[in-house]
């Protein structure tokens, strides 16, 4: 159960050795969070997740001087991170996978939908195209349909997607990306306020350039950021209406501008 | 009997998600409801709810069933001769003692707002401003009947059933539903207080003060502005107070037909039944808290500069020295739509510094606490799970607007621990689950014995999930 400063105590990540993800679980592990289930669908991509998690509060526990949020009496105990399998093109699956995390967790107090794919913009390889349509909008959709049946039966509950400023105003250069991203934005938008009224929050998070497994061979774009400065903005939200979350927050001003350039100027920006 | 899906909260109106709130309206029907709703439970649980007083999620159970207990008011048995009443569990302390003020018999303890339920009062063992003198109000129950899912009990303190009994006290609600309670009164022969109130400059000469002059009231209660800092640290107000008897009230002299001067002698007045109820309202939940920092500490200011420089003693009515506040509606709206947490600790009389670091923390800290309530607490009635224990009690409000409100009260919870002190649960919102078990060291007492009323774990609270309880 969530505590009144937002702070839950069970999460449900999907796709869960997502490098936000894992930033985003490890803050929250130093918070109430006392049990995490992380799905995916590479095993050891799971487990490596999971130690590396674990092993962010254990030097605490042999520190002389505990970090601030975790301290005194309270090091000795470890939260439990569970994996479980899950993929996202499979769709009809989707039910039972998401039915059994909640089974095994119980209540669940945040699901982190974390999975994406950025896919290589080749406009001749529809199949490749539409991989990530399926896996950023299509497969979005169909577990948050699931999840929101789920978190309304136990009364509510909060839900973060990571979408992406890519989908704010697409360029030719990452046109596939982007529109997928659009598309889950203004869907979740929708969604955010249908669900309002089961007790269930949704935020939306479009972060910039950030330096993970995803954007490694991406040459970093101004206002890049980490992992561990998205995790902050989330685990800021979380507790509170606000619906979609900057990172950073400057690049809101940025993609305001962008949104209100005429095309003959924003076609030729070197972006 | 009315069934709906409701957003609920605790006073301190932090959010929450969404229960099915059941509104039985006879013991007839809680009884039907009960069993209608039990096979859900299995899944999704079930509580009572009072008047949903207490701040955090005690009353509430996402997903689950809620049973509002509040609009049974029945008065079941009275023995006015000897001081013993019998009520359905969903009466209110304001109406049981718009009731029994002008009998001449007051409840022998109440907490400080009168909008609570028996019930309630009951299932968090609750404590008043006689802590000190006559303990909490379990102490004050001669029997109850409890519906459990594995059945109905009469329980009493002290014969075969004493387990159950005190496992309820202070038992949040989770060994059952509470339908009646039993209770003695406490005489009184006005409706008014004979209240003292002095000031004290700083913490050393408050506690002084206390330890020195408590016995000497059956009532005693410190306001602190948390706003002071330095050598004014603590620096407080201190209120301690009688029932006024028939000799302390003013005689009413009035001119009989006669001519001669004729006494009246009766210490009630029908005003104390009007105050009881008379309020006003916050209507509105303003955005942001209204409450900052400059708001609060000039009303911080104002407050202790008012009160009188040496101590005085005059009448005052019960409902004005008891429940201030609930003379303001909806007060807790002005916290804005985030809410507020009330935090409340008892740290063991000799734990002074440990009382004195919180202190500093918090003023230092500026959480933007208008006052602190500080209590002397005296022995315990006995619950496994009832809050109090012999030592100083502070309790202070704090809004959420501060980011760094979890980590300086996770800050305090570990001194309290350290000093083998406790927090209140039916105030709590955000205890770590692992400090309960240390705190509250009955617990895996308590456990086994809930789990006897309650073997397939029907009975659950937001509360008892967050902290890990059942
Ligand atoms: C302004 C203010 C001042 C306060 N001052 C004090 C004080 O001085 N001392 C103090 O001790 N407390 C104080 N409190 C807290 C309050 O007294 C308790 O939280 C009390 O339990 C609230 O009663 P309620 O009827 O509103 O119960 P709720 O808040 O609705 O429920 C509280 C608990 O009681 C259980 N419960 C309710 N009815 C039943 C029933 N019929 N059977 C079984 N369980 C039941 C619920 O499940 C829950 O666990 C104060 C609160 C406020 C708002
Ligand atoms: N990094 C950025 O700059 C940036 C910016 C804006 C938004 N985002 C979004 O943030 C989210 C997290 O990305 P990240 O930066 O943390 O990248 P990441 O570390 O590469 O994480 C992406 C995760 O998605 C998983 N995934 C992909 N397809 C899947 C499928 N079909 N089924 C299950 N899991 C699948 C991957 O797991 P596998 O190991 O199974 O492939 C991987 O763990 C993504 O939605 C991304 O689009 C990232």
């Amino acid at each position: 159960m969530k505590n009144s400063l937002g702070q839950p105590q069970s999460v449900l990540v999907l796709g869960g050795s997502s490098d936000i993800a894992k930033a985003t679980v490890k803050r929250l592990i130093a918070q109430r969070c006392r049990r995490v289930l992380l799905a995916g669908r590479r095993q050891d991509e799971l487990d490596s997740a999971a130690n590396e998690i674990l092993s962010s509060i254990v030097p605490t526990l042999n520190a002389s001087s505990p970090a601030p949020e975790i301290s005194g009496s309270l090091t000795n105990s470890i939260p439990e991170v569970f994996t479980g399998y899950f993929d996202a093109f499979d769709r009809k699956n989707h039910h039972n996978m998401i039915e059994e995390c909640f089974s095994k967790l119980g209540q669940i107090d945040l699901v982190v939908i974390a999975f994406g794919l950025l896919g290589d913009e080749n406009l001749d390889d529809p199949s490749s195209v539409l991989n990530v349509i399926d896996t950023n909008y299509s497969g979005v959709v169909s577990c948050l349909l699931q999840v929101a049946h789920q978190l309304k039966t136990q009364g509510g509950g909060e839900i973060v997607v990571l979408s992406s400023v890519a989908g704010v105003r697409v360029r030719e250069s990452n046109l596939v990306y982007g529109s997928s991203k659009a598309a889950i934005d203004s869907f979740c938008q929708g969604f955010a306020e249908k669900i309002e009224g089961d007790g269930i929050r949704l935020h939306i998070v479009r972060p910039g350039f950030i330096h993970t497994k995803m954007t490694r061979a991406m040459k970093p774009s101004p206002l890049s950021r980490q992992p561990e400065d998205v995790a902050n903005a989330i685990v800021q939200t979380l507790g509170t209406d606000k619906v979609i979350i900057w990172v950073p927050p400057a690049i809101r001003l940025v993609f305001m501008i962008l949104q209100a350039l005429p095309r003959s100027i924003f076609r030729k920006l070197p972006i | 009997m009315k069934e709906q899906m409701q957003k609920l909260s605790g006073w301190g109106r932090t959010p929450t998600a969404m229960s099915n709130v059941v509104t039985p309206e006879s013991p007839e029907e809680l009884r039907s409801a009960l069993r209608h709703f039990a096979p859900g439970a299995l899944r999704s649980g079930m509580i009572a709810r009072g008047l949903g007083r207490s701040y955090g999620d005690a009353a509430q159970c996402s997903g689950g069933t809620v049973f509002d207990m509040s609009g049974q008011e029945v008065l079941l048995r009275e023995d006015l001769e000897s001081g013993v009443i019998s009520v359905s569990s969903g009466m209110s302390i304001n109406s049981l003692l718009t009731y029994l003020i002008p009998k001449g018999w007051f409840l022998p303890v109440t907490p400080g707002t009168s909008f609570v339920t028996l019930g309630g009062a009951l299932a968090c063992d609750v404590h008043g401003k006689n802590h000190h003198q006559d303990g909490s109000i379990g102490s004050h129950v001669r029997e109850f009947k409890l519906l459990t899912p594995s059945g109905i009990v009469n329980a009493k303190p002290s014969d075969d059933t004493s387990e159950i009994f005190w496992a309820t006290v202070g038992g949040l609600g989770l060994t059952g539903i509470v339908e009646q309670v039993e209770l003695s009164l406490l005489p009184i022969e006005s409706d008014q207080m004979l209240v003292t109130t002095q000031r004290a400059q700083n913490l050393d000469e408050l506690i002084e003060l206390m330890s020195s002059t408590d016995n000497l009231y059956r009532y005693s209660v410190a306001w602190i502005d948390c706003l002071a800092t330095g050598g004014a640290l603590g620096r407080s107000v201190l209120t301690q107070a009688n029932h006024a008897t028939s000799s302390d009230m003013p005689r009413k002299t009035t001119r009989g037909v006669s001519g001669l001067l004729h006494q009246s002698i009766s210490g009630f007045r029908n005003s104390t039944s009007k105050q009881l109820r008379t309020r006003i309202s916050i209507p509105v939940t303003p955005p942001v808290s209204t409450l900052n920092r400059l708001s609060v500490s000039a009303f911080n200011e104002v407050w202790y500069r008012k009160s009188p420089a040496k101590s005085c003693t005059e009448l005052s009515p019960i409902p004005k020295f008891f429940y201030p506040l609930d003379a303001i509606g909806h007060w807790n709206r002005l916290y804005g739509k985030n809410g507020f947490i009330q935090y409340q600790f008892v740290v063991p009389f000799g734990c002074e510094p440990e009382l004195r670091s919180i202190l500093e923390i918090l003023s230092s800290s500026r959480l933007s606490s208008f006052l602190a309530v500080l209590k002397r607490f005296g022995l315990p009635s006995g619950g496994y799970l009832s809050f109090p224990t012999p030592g100083w009690t502070l309790a202070v409000d704090i809004g959420l607007a501060n980011p760094r409100v979890g980590s300086i009260l996770d800050q305090l919870d570990e001194i309290v621990v350290g000093a083998k002190g406790r927090v209140y649960l039916a105030k709590d919102s955000r205890l770590d689950p692992r400090h309960v078990e240390r705190m509250y060291p009955e617990l895996e007492k308590w456990r086994a014995i809930r789990d006897r009323l309650d073997p397939k774990r029907l009975m659950a609270s937001d509360l008892s999930r967050r902290l890990e309880l059942i």
